[in-house]
C-alpha cells in the first residue's frame, strides 16, 4: 500500500488517506482480508498525527471498506460491489458540485445550467 | 539510593587525582612547621608524621570531597534532573550523608596507611630505626579528628541543602567564627561555668573513653543533621 | 503582568478521555512570572506538543509535574492517581513509569556513556539493557567510554533518549529535545520517538520551539503564553480547520463588524500592505466572506497571532 498526503491540498489529510485507501480497495490493489497498518503505525509512516489516521480508519469503517478486529488490527472488508457504486455516486456528486460552483462564478443561471445538463444527457443517449 | 550513590561515586572518582597533590603539599607543610617541638627520636618523629597525616589529611580531603559532591550538584542543572529520577527527596539527602561518611572512611584508611608508611620511612632515614605510632595514641588521634570532622559536616551540610553551594560557600567558616565569638557572648559566666563543669567530669575520664564519647557524639550529631537536612530539602523548589 | 491572553476554544482538546497525566488549575508564582490555573492533560497513547515562547512557563510546568518544583495550588494526577494523596515512597514508585529528558545534558561531566546507562539501570527497575543497546546501535551511539563532557550535543541527546526509552516508561517528558541539533540528527531522534509510540501504551509530553517537528509528531497541541493555556486542541485542527485570512482594511472592518465565531476573539497582525486575521474555521469564513483570501494555518502562524497579535 502506498499513500501520499499533501499539505497543499484543500482536502483534510484524513480524507486524502481515506479516499486513497478506498481507491486502492476498489482497484483491487488492496485485497479482502489484507491487514492494514495500525493507527499509530500509519501515523508514524506518514509522519502525521494518530488522530488523523484514526479518523481516516473510522470513516473507512463506517463506509464498510475496512473492519477492525479488537486486539488484532484493521483489515480490508469484502463485498466491494456496493461500495463501488457508492464511490461512483460520490464522484458524480462531486463533479456536479464543481459544475454548479463554476456556473455561479461564470454567472450562469440555474435554468441555463439545467439546459446544459439536458443537452449533455441527450448527447449521451444518442 | 544505589543510583544516587553511584552518581556521587562517579563524581568523586574523577576528582581524586586533583585532590592528592594539594593534600600532600599541605601535609608536608604542616609536618615541617611543627618539627621543632618534636623530640629527637624515632618514635616521636614517626608519631609526629603520622598524626600530621591523619589530622590534616582527614580535614583537607573530607572538605575536598564535600565540595566535590555539592559542587557538582549545581553544574548543568544536575540537581533538578536528579529529582526527576524515581527517588524521594529523603533518599537524595540520605545518600549524600552516606556518601560523605563512606568518603571519610576511605580517607581515614588512606591517610593512616600513608602516615604509617611515611612515619616508618622517615624514622628509618633520620634515626636509623623504624618506628610506628602506638595504637592508643593512634586511636585517639583518629577518633578526635573524626569526631571534629563529623561535627563540622553535621553543622554545615544542612546549610548546603538549604541553599546550594554557590550561596552556602560563604557560611563554611561559620562554625569557626562561632567558636571564636563565644567568649564575647553575654551571659558568658553561665557558659563558662557549664564548660568548667563539663571539663571536670570529662577530665575524670581517661583519654580513650573521652575520645570514644566524642566520636559517638559526633555520629549522633551527624544523624541529627541528616534529619534536619531532610526537612529542609523537602521544601525546596528548583 | 502584561497583557491578559484570551483562550482560543476549539473543543475539549487534551482534557478529554483517559489520561496518563492530568493537571488541574496548576499555579506557581515567582517574583516576575507566574503560572496561573493551568489545566491540561496527556491522553493515553498520545503525543502532546507544548509550545510557547521562552519564559512562557513550559519548563516550570514540567518541573511541577516531575516534583522538582512545588506548586502553590492545583493538582497533578499521574496514571489516574492524585500525587498529593501519595506518600513519598508511593510517588517515587509511580514515577518509575515517568522519564524526563532535559534540554541540556545534565549528568556529572565525568560519567561515561556506559556510566549513565548504569545510572538509569539502578534508578529504574524496568530498565531494559538489551533495548538500550539496540537503540544505541540504531542511533549510531557507540562510544561507551566517552565522558559526558566529550559528547557532542547530538550524541548527548541520543544517549538521553536511549536511556529514557529503555526504562519502559509509560510517560516520557521531553524538554526541547531537538534544539540545537542539525536536521539529520533531529530526524533520527524523531523517528526513534515515533517508533517508540508504536504499542499505544506509551505517551509523550514534548515541548519544542521547532514547530515543524511537532507538525509531524504531535497529536495534540497546547500553547502556553504568559503562564496561561491559550490553546489546547487536536493538532490537525490547526491545519485542517483554522486559517489565516489576508485582508485590506475595509475588508477587515467588515469582518470584525460581523464576526461570526464564538470560539475566539479576533486576533490580527498588521503587515506592511495588509492585515492578517486568524480564523478558527476557514470553511465557515469562506462561506461568509467569499471574496476574502484565506490560507491554511500553521502552528507557527497561531503562535505569532497569540504572541504578537492584537486582540480585537
Amino acid at each position: 500500500m502506498e499513500i501520499v498526503v499533501s499539505n497543499a491540498s484543500d482536502q483534510p489529510i484524513y480524507e486524502q488517506i481515506a479516499s486513497q485507501i478506498r481507491a486502492q480497495v476498489l482497484a483491487g490493489q488492496l485485497t479482502e482480508g489484507q491487514q492494514l497498518p495500525s493507527i499509530r503505525m500509519l501515523a508514524t509512516q506518514l509522519r502525521i498525527s494518530a488522530i488523523t489516521t484514526k479518523r481516516a480508519y473510522q470513516e473507512l469503517e463506517t463506509q464498510g471498506f475496512i473492519h477492525t478486529v479488537p486486539g488484532k488490527g484493521c483489515f480490508v472488508a469484502g463485498d466491494n460491489l456496493e461500495l463501488l457504486r457508492e464511490e461512483r455516486l460520490r464522484m458524480v456528486e462531486a463533479s456536479l458540485a464543481k459544475a454548479v460552483a463554476d456556473a455561479r462564478t461564470a454567472g450562469i443561471t440555474a435554468d441555463e445550467l439545467r439546459e446544459m445538463l439536458d443537452l449533455q444527457l441527450e448527447d449521451e443517449n444518442q | 539510593m544505589k543510583a544516587l550513590l553511584y552518581s556521587d561515586w562517579c563524581v568523586i572518582k574523577s576528582s581524586i587525582k586533583g585532590y592528592v597533590l594539594p593534600a600532600l603539599a599541605i601535609m608536608a607543610i604542616a609536618g615541617l612547621t611543627g618539627l621543632d617541638a618534636v623530640e629527637p627520636n624515632a618514635l616521636a618523629i614517626s608519631s609526629h608524621v603520622h598524626s600530621v597525616a591523619v589530622s590534616t589529611g582527614i580535614i583537607m580531603l573530607s572538605l575536598f570531597g564535600f565540595f566535590g559532591f555539592f559542587g557538582n550538584d549545581e553544574r548543568e542543572g544536575w540537581e533538578g534532573v536528579r529529582l526527576s529520577l524515581p527517588v524521594t527527596r529523603r533518599t537524595v539527602v540520605r545518600s549524600r550523608y552516606v556518601a560523605l561518611l563512606a568518603w571519610m572512611g576511605v580517607v581515614l584508611i588512606a591517610v593512616n596507611l600513608l602516615g604509617a608508611v611515611a612515619g616508618i620511612v622517615i624514622a628509618l632515614v633520620r634515626y636509623g630505626q623504624p618506628a610506628i605510632m602506638p595504637a592508643s595514641e593512634l586511636l585517639m588521634a583518629n577518633g578526635a579528628i573524626l569526631a571534629f570532622a563529623l561535627l563540622y559536616v553535621a553543622i554545615v551540610t544542612p546549610v548546603f541543602f538549604k541553599m546550594g553551594i554557590t550561596k552556602a560557600r560563604m557560611y563554611v567558616s561559620l562554625p569557626f567564627l562561632a567558636c571564636m565569638l563565644l567568649p564575647l557572648l553575654p551571659g558568658k559566666e553561665a557558659i563558662q561555668a557549664f564548660a568548667h563543669g563539663m571539663s571536670e567530669s570529662v577530665g575524670a575520664m581517661g583519654p580513650l573513653p573521652l575520645v570514644a564519647l566524642a566520636l559517638v557524639a559526633g555520629l549522633a550529631c551527624y544523624a541529627a543533621s541528616a534529619l534536619v537536612s531532610e526537612r529542609i530539602y523537602a521544601r525546596r523548589s528548583f | 503582568m502584561t497583557n491578559v491572553t484570551y483562550r482560543i476554544d476549539l473543543g475539549a482538546g487534551t482534557n478529554e478521555g483517559p489520561s496518563v497525566l492530568r493537571i488541574r488549575k496548576l499555579s506557581k508564582s515567582y517574583r516576575d512570572f507566574s503560572l496561573q490555573d493551568v489545566s491540561m492533560a496527556v491522553p493515553e497513547g498520545m503525543v502532546v506538543g507544548l509550545v510557547g515562547r521562552n519564559g512562557a512557563g513550559k519548563t516550570t510546568l514540567m518541573k511541577c509535574v516531575l516534583g522538582a518544583t512545588l506548586p502553590d495550588a492545583g493538582s497533578i494526577e499521574l496514571f489516574g492517581q492524585d500525587v498529593a494523596t501519595l506518600s513519598d515512597v508511593q510517588l517515587a514508585r509511580l514515577r518509575e513509569r515517568v522519564c524526563y529528558v532535559s534540554a541540556t545534558i545534565s549528568y556529572p561531566q565525568a560519567m561515561t556513556t556506559r556510566d549513565v546507562a548504569h545510572l538509569y539501570q539502578l534508578a529504574y527497575p524496568r530498565f531494559d539493557q538489551q533495548e538500550f543497546e539496540r537503540l544505541c546501535a540504531a542511533m549510531g551511539l557507540d562510544a561507551p567510554h566517552r565522558t559526558v563532557s566529550e559528547l557532542s550535543r547530538g550524541m548527548g541527546m541520543k544517549l538521553q533518549l536511549a536511556c529514557a526509552l529503555a526504562t519502559n516508561a509509560g510517560l516520557l517528558i521531553l524538554d526541547e529535545p531537538t534544539a540545537g541539533l542539525d536536521p539529520i540528527v533531529r530526524d533520527e531522534l524523531l523517528d526513534i520517538l515515533r517508533a517508540w509510540m508504536g504499542p499505544g501504551t506509551h505517551s509523550v509530553l514534548i515541548s519544542s520551539h521547532i514547530t515543524s517537528d511537532l507538525e509531524h509528531l504531535a497529536d495534540y497541541l497546547v500553547m502556553i503564553d504568559d503562564g496561561q493555556v491559550v490553546l489546547d486542541c487536536e493538532r490537525d485542527i490547526i491545519s485542517d480547520v483554522m486559517g489565516v485570512a489576508n485582508l485590506r482594511s475595509e475588508e477587515l472592518r467588515h469582518v470584525l463588524d460581523t464576526w461570526p465565531f464564538e470560539q475566539m476573539r479576533p486576533r490580527v497582525l498588521r503587515h506592511d500592505l495588509s492585515w492578517a486575521l486568524l480564523v478558527p474555521d476557514r470553511t465557515v469564513f469562506q462561506q461568509a466572506y467569499p471574496d476574502c483570501a484565506c490560507d491554511r494555518a500553521t502552528i507557527d502562524d497561531v503562535m505569532s497571532f497569540v504572541v504578537k497579535g492584537e486582540l480585537r
